[in-house]
């Protein structure tokens, strides 16, 4: 399953740009759309990309020159994420309370929380910031549990088991039934 | 795949969608990157000067006897005159060193989340928030693999001055297979660090086997729990120089620890419910620690993977608890493991300010 909404992950390394700008024209965008659903704001998506590429920037030779940019860069924006959600974290209130129809109880987001998709979206946001980054990189990126891992400084086993607790979290929040399948598998 | 996992994925793919568009991304970093410069180095300094401010890196000094193979300097350790009075060694794999006692550790990259940065004994492979730093690396010490890769974690060099804070002395030594970087604002702090760094192949300062293979449990070899101060010894699973940290207890401190071990339950665990661990079989331990006494080894402690969780006596086995992962794991840890309430009570860097 490799998706429009995702940045290539196999698209070869012919097919990444060497120049910083082109790179940033032809992959910005995926990097804002996982931005966007990592921080669920789009003014925190926009400045995390821009801060990403501004360090990014006086090393682009070197990341370039990677085995895999975009994993480089995704690394960057996750990390990038979780260092924001750790300094704003006392003013940041992301749908902490998911109740079973999935609503958040902030009145302002009543208007678009009508929809499965912004049900199941809220309740990713509500994710600890571990499950939510994996969940994120596993059903938006498509991404292997290797290469969570190493995206998230973590063993692959300690990915599978974060994707594996977000799912039973989301279960949970949704008021759904746990499954017998293979979850997270 | 099923049900929940499809609707997901369908459904962050729609909100990925809604995304603004951004046209002029790369515009905005380049502004964003100026910007970032401009406040590290405060607005009356251009680019140009802050980067020739005065860093300068000085190849390493050696020092010591000469190691049989070349590879760097190697001291005995039968007495420890090495450390200069009022430092503490520390060892990383077979490179062992001293650092000013009071040398907090943490993250050199991480410097910029810190209200007060302060040099810092940098251990390689702990949790990391990566966040990225302008400069990158703040004051202190760390030890590098010496490779052709030895770039942090955002791709940075240590031999870039612009990397390091605007006055920094940058000292380094290569030592077998490892790299020790001492960065100071006073030259001869840095110097002195340099020179204690040695190749040790033997046991460590604090009585640690720089190499000692992660006994698999139920096949450690022990001799029991007497024989003075308890050396925590934090190992690896690699083959060789596999030394991650190592500490040796006071008197006290160890009778403690020998108290929290025969206080724990025979028995293993507690390990993770099978529908919260995906350990696969044969998974082998990416660390583990033991308990030494002068008279050899006395528990191993396994902790690191979801199932597994014990403390090997050799010939029985202990519940882990909180009180043993307070004395098994030293200050300067940062990892992380399953069997949720095991980390509650663990001793913190006595060199941080309390909190």
């Amino acid at each position: 399953m490799l998706t429009t909404g995702s940045l290539a992950k196999a698209g070869g390394r012919e097919a990444v740009p060497d120049d910083f700008d082109q790179y940033v024209a032809t992959r910005g965008q995926a990097l804002l759309r996982l931005a966007y659903v990592l921080t669920g704001d789009p003014s925190d998506a926009e400045d995390v990309v821009q801060d990403v590429l501004a360090r990014a920037l006086p090393r682009w030779s070197r990341i370039i020159d990677a085995e895999d940019p975009d994993a480089y860069l995704r690394r960057m924006l996750v990390n990038a994420n979780v260092s924001r959600w750790r300094r704003f974290r006392r003013r940041e209130t992301p749908f902490a309370e998911i109740t079973p129809d999935g609503s958040a109880p902030d009145a302002a987001d009543v208007a678009v929380a009508g929809s499965e998709n912004d049900r199941l979206w809220r309740a990713v946001l509500a994710l600890p910031k571990n499950q939510r980054s994996a969940v994120t990189l596993r059903f938006h990126e498509d991404l292997s549990y290797a290469e969570i891992g190493t995206i998230t400084g973590c063993a692959e086993a300690t990915a599978r088991s974060h994707v594996f607790r977000g799912l039973a979290a989301l279960r949970a929040a949704l008021g759904e039934a746990p499954t017998d399948e293979g979850e997270g598998a | 795949m099923n049900d929940l996992e499809t609707r997901l994925g369908s459904a962050l793919r729609a909100k990925g969608a809604d995304a603004p568009v951004a046209p002029d991304l790369a515009a905005s970093a380049r502004e964003r990157r100026r910007w970032q410069i401009r406040t590290r180095y405060g607005t009356g300094l251009g680019v140009a000067a802050a980067v020739a401010a005065g860093v300068l890196i000085v190849p390493g000094v050696t020092g010591g006897g000469e190691d049989p193979d070349g590879s760097g300097p190697v001291l005995t350790t039968e007495g420890q005159d090495w450390i200069p009075a009022g430092w503490r060694s520390e060892t990383v794999g077979e490179v062992e060193l001293a650092v000013p006692g009071d040398m907090p550790y943490g993250d050199m990259s991480q410097w910029c989340g810190a209200e007060d940065p302060e040099p810092l004994f940098w251990r390689q492979g702990g949790a990391s928030t990566l966040m990225a730093c302008t400069p990158t690396y703040t004051f202190g010490v760390t030890v590098v693999p010496s490779g052709d890769d030895q770039l942090g974690p955002y791709g940075d060099d240590f031999d870039d001055p612009a990397n390091f804070p605007e006055g920094a002395v940058v000292e380094q030594k290569v030592l077998g297979d490892h790299r020790v970087i001492a960065v100071f604002e006073s030259e001869q702090v840095a110097e002195d660090v340099i020179a204690t760094a040695h190749l040790n192949r033997g046991v460590d300062a604090n009585g640690c086997p720089t190499t000692e293979p992660i006994a698999e449990l139920g096949l450690a070899a022990t001799v029991g729990a007497e024989g003075g101060p308890i050396s925590v010894c934090r190992y690896s699973g690699e083959d060789r120089a596999n030394l991650l940290q190592s500490e040796r207890l006071s008197a006290a401190d160890s009778d403690a620890a020998r108290a929290a071990i025969a206080s724990a339950p025979a028995g293993t665990g507690p390990d993770d419910s099978e529908d919260q661990c995906f350990q696969a079989p044969g998974e082998s331990e990416t660390e583990a620690v033991l308990f030494r006494t002068e008279t050899g080894a006395y528990a191993w402690v396994h902790y690191d993977l979801c199932r597994g969780h014990a403390v090997d006596l050799g010939s029985s086995t202990k519940k882990l608890t909180p009180e043993v992962m307070r004395w098994a794991l030293s200050p300067g840890w940062s990892g992380g493991m399953s069997a949720s309430g095991l980390l509650d009570d663990l001793r913190r860097d006595p060199n941080l300010a309390p909190q």
